[in-house]
């Protein structure tokens, strides 16, 4: 094997890609004996530990305490949808994608019965019982940004049951997100 | 007589906006008569260090703590009083310069405020963010993540209205 085919295979070969494969006793053999596709498999792993590293520290930098609290607020933000549209949307959806699976009137109208509550019971009944009503009390409402633009970095909204933080994501000279 | 029930009921709907939706250029009286209040801080977070929090930011514990920072120092903190469209301006950290303009009470007398935030990098009076949001009136709105030389810029607004 030559380095020109060695090369483009060596990742795939060092991650177990080719396991099985013919090619596999050939790529190990020629990178045995090659010091030059040697040293591009070492940088390849350099590298690869580099990304990882990296990748693991904005992981570690990354506040994700609050991702609950700000999925439940666009949930609340999403079921605003009047009440007719959903019914509409649940049945067309029922006959026309589900019609094999609810062939029989009694289905449908067992499906009927059982989804018509869960469609409408949160959205019109008072009492909120459901997952849904946790944002009622978690999600903020004490501050509303209505336009935000964010030029030269990144910009997001964080809304919790404490207030709204408009934070900033600086970026160093180099293009990379700055750590935290 | 139908045709004066038309009118009133053609009408009606818009009277009832016309507090809600002042002419461009022309604030309502309510706009013109009333003060906005808006108290400025400026604190500083760190990674490094044991866990401390400026006494003088006990009542922004809950919404700093939930950062990944171990310090919290309130770096300045200034009050001002406003009319409705007029600025107040601060410096800040890392060359950057904040304005905070209160535009207006809305109907349900949250304060809609216009803020810039200039400067820093990447070249001076660099507008970096700008943004539009109603607030209720005793709130906070947190801007943070600028860098300053030793750690990261918070910046708290509160607005009253009188």
């Amino acid at each position: 094997m030559k380095c020109v085919e060695c090369l483009p295979l060596a990742g795939g070969w060092k991650d177990g890609a080719l396991d099985g494969d013919a090619r596999e006793d050939e790529v190990a053999l020629h990178v045995a004996s090659c010091a030059r596709c040697a040293g591009q498999l070492a940088a390849f792993e350099g590298v690869a530990a580099l990304l990882r590293s990296r990748l693991a520290a904005q992981a570690d930098a990354a506040d994700f305490s609050r991702l609950a609290a700000d999925v439940l607020r666009r949930v609340r933000v999403e079921r605003k949808e009047p009440w007719r549209a959903r019914a509409s949307a649940w049945l067309t959806e029922m006959l026309r994608y589900h019609r094999y699976a609810t062939s029989g009137f009694a289905a449908a109208a067992a499906a009927l019965a059982i989804g018509l509550p869960v469609l409408f019971g949160s959205g019109l009944g008072s009492g909120s019982n459901g997952p849904l009503a946790i944002h009622e009390h978690t999600a903020a409402n004490d501050v509303e940004v209505e336009e935000l633009e964010v030029e030269h970095q990144g910009g997001t909204v964080l809304s919790t049951a404490e207030g709204t933080t408009i934070w900033l994501s600086p970026e160093d000279p180099d293009g990379h997100e700055a750590k935290q | 007589m139908k045709a004066l029930a038309l009118a009133v009921a053609l009408f009606a709907p818009a009277l009832a906006r016309a507090d809600v939706a002042p002419t461009p250029g022309a604030p309502a009286t309510k706009d013109a008569d009333t003060k906005v209040t808006v108290t400025i801080r400026v604190i500083e977070a760190k990674q490094q260090g044991p866990k401390q929090l400026d006494p003088r930011l006990a009542d922004l514990e809950k919404r700093l703590t939930g950062f990944s920072y171990s310090q919290y120092k309130l770096l300045e903190e200034r009050r001002f009083e406003l009319d409705l469209h007029t600025p107040a301006q601060m410096e800040l950290p890392g060359a950057r310069h904040l304005l905070v303009t209160p535009r207006r009470i809305a109907h349900d007398d949250k304060i809609k405020v216009h803020l810039e935030l200039t400067g820093g990098t990447p070249g001076a009076h660099t507008r970096y963010l700008h943004t539009d949001y109603a607030i209720q009136k005793g709130a906070t709105l947190l801007v943070g993540g600028p860098k300053t030389e030793d750690g990261t810029l918070f910046i708290a607004l509160r607005h009253d209205a009188k």
